[in-house]
């Protein structure tokens, strides 16, 4: 009983539904819209206005983010600086106007979007929020395998491309080169890592496919052979009995080309 | 004509914007950092600086507070002008109460059109309401 209790539990952590996670966010933007609502006066609301109202702003919110990010991406950047930001910010101001829009050569550091900022923090209250909420641990995780991963990187592969694939892939075990994608780097000369030298007589390979790939099986169905039409993927007993074809080493290939050669 | 800022006045500049975003350090916004990381985050927004999630933050809640002082002015002046008629019922009214029909009002101004159905059954009271009736 106590493992399958467990295992139902995992189960319910795993399908942590996205309506739940939904329900959270929404409900602490709610929670914090209406913090500010009373702080202004409102004694009361309306279900329904404190719904749309918690949804506009984390709209708001998005646009902004989403602006700030673009005009980050727009000039090169993938992580997002002051200046973004304010320009984000400024945009999105732009519909009710603000002081100072009208002069476009003016620095973004004198904005007049956040002057009025600026003064907004300096007068009025400063409201935490009701609760603390508690941070979710798998961030911590992410950033640390993100950390391993820089480990392994070269030094000229920029941080925000993705980790390259299972070492296995392209690194003969036996032998200590790397072959495949690294190598054509190599020819380029852009590779400045510890590759070892004595390569220069598997260049020419270095093209093929890894050599450790694991094992593809193939099955085929006793029905074609009947000429019975038999859906794909369908495995049931009539398929029993099929052919297997496995194909796993590369030497049999260069033998079935060599073979070709020779007819 | 002259566009260029003297150098001492940006120096100037500088330093206040400076001042500011370390006085964002320690000033916690309304809406919660984890909150703003997570829509921040979702929007494709990277950033490893706290100031600016809080930059964001703050930006966010002037809005919210923007909108919410004019539906508050909104709401009031809307009272103001049914009670003259009927002052005994100024005292069932007078707390105030975001409403819909305030709330449509003051984001129209800020871009936002918002419809909203005329009758909205999510309280026994709310159709009962004779004052937003009358409008």
């Amino acid at each position: 009983m106590n493992g399958s209790k467990i295992k139902e539990e995992e189960e319910e952590e795993k399908t942590l539904k996205p309506s739940s996670i939904q329900l959270f966010q929404s409900t602490i933007a709610k929670i914090s819209v209406a913090q500010i609502c009373q702080s202004i006066g409102f004694t009361s609301f309306q279900t329904s206005a404190l719904e749309s109202f918690s949804n506009i702003a984390t709209r708001y919110l998005e646009t902004l983010a989403k602006s700030a990010s673009l005009s980050a991406n727009s000039s090169g950047r993938t992580e997002c600086n002051l200046f973004d930001v304010i320009q984000a910010i400024e945009d999105m101001n732009s519909i009710r106007g603000f002081v100072g829009a009208t002069n476009m050569k003016k620095s973004l550091l004198k904005s007049g979007v956040l002057k009025e900022i600026r003064s907004f923090v300096r007068f009025v209250d400063e409201i935490p929020f009701a609760k603390p909420i508690p941070r979710r641990n798998l961030k911590k995780s992410l950033v640390l395998s993100r950390v391993e991963d820089q480990v392994q990187r070269f030094s000229h592969i920029p941080a925000w491309l993705p980790s390259l694939p299972d070492v296995s892939t392209y690194k003969k075990i036996q032998k200590e080169e790397r072959i495949g994608f690294n190598e054509v780097e190599k020819d380029r000369g852009v590779v400045d890592c510890s590759v070892e030298k004595n390569v220069n007589v598997e260049k020419k390979e270095s093209f093929f496919l890894p050599v450790k790939r694991p094992k593809v099986k193939f099955k085929f169905g006793l029905n074609s052979n009947l000429g019975v039409n038999v859906e794909l993927g369908t495995r049931n007993g009539v398929c029993r009995g099929g052919k297997r074809v496995s194909c796993h080493d590369l030497s049999e290939e260069d033998d079935i080309k060599s073979f070709k050669r020779k007819r | 004509m002259n566009h260029q800022p003297s150098h001492e006045g940006r120096q100037d500049d500088d330093s206040a914007l400076s001042d500011f975003l370390a006085s964002l350090m320690d000033y916690t916004p309304t809406i919660p950092d984890e909150l703003v990381e997570h829509y921040v985050a979702k929007s494709g927004f990277q950033c490893p600086d706290v100031r600016l999630i809080r930059l964001v933050a703050v930006a966010t809640q002037k809005f919210i507070a923007e909108v919410a002082t004019d539906a508050l002015q909104h709401c009031k002046a809307r009272q103001a002008s049914v009670v003259k008629d009927k002052r005994d019922k100024q005292q069932k009214d007078k707390r105030l109460t975001l409403t819909m029909e305030d709330l449509s009002k003051a984001l129209h101004e800020y871009g936002v059109n918002m419809k909203h159905q005329e009758y909205f059954a999510d309280n026994p009271s709310s159709g009962v309401d004779p004052v937003s009736r009358e409008e």
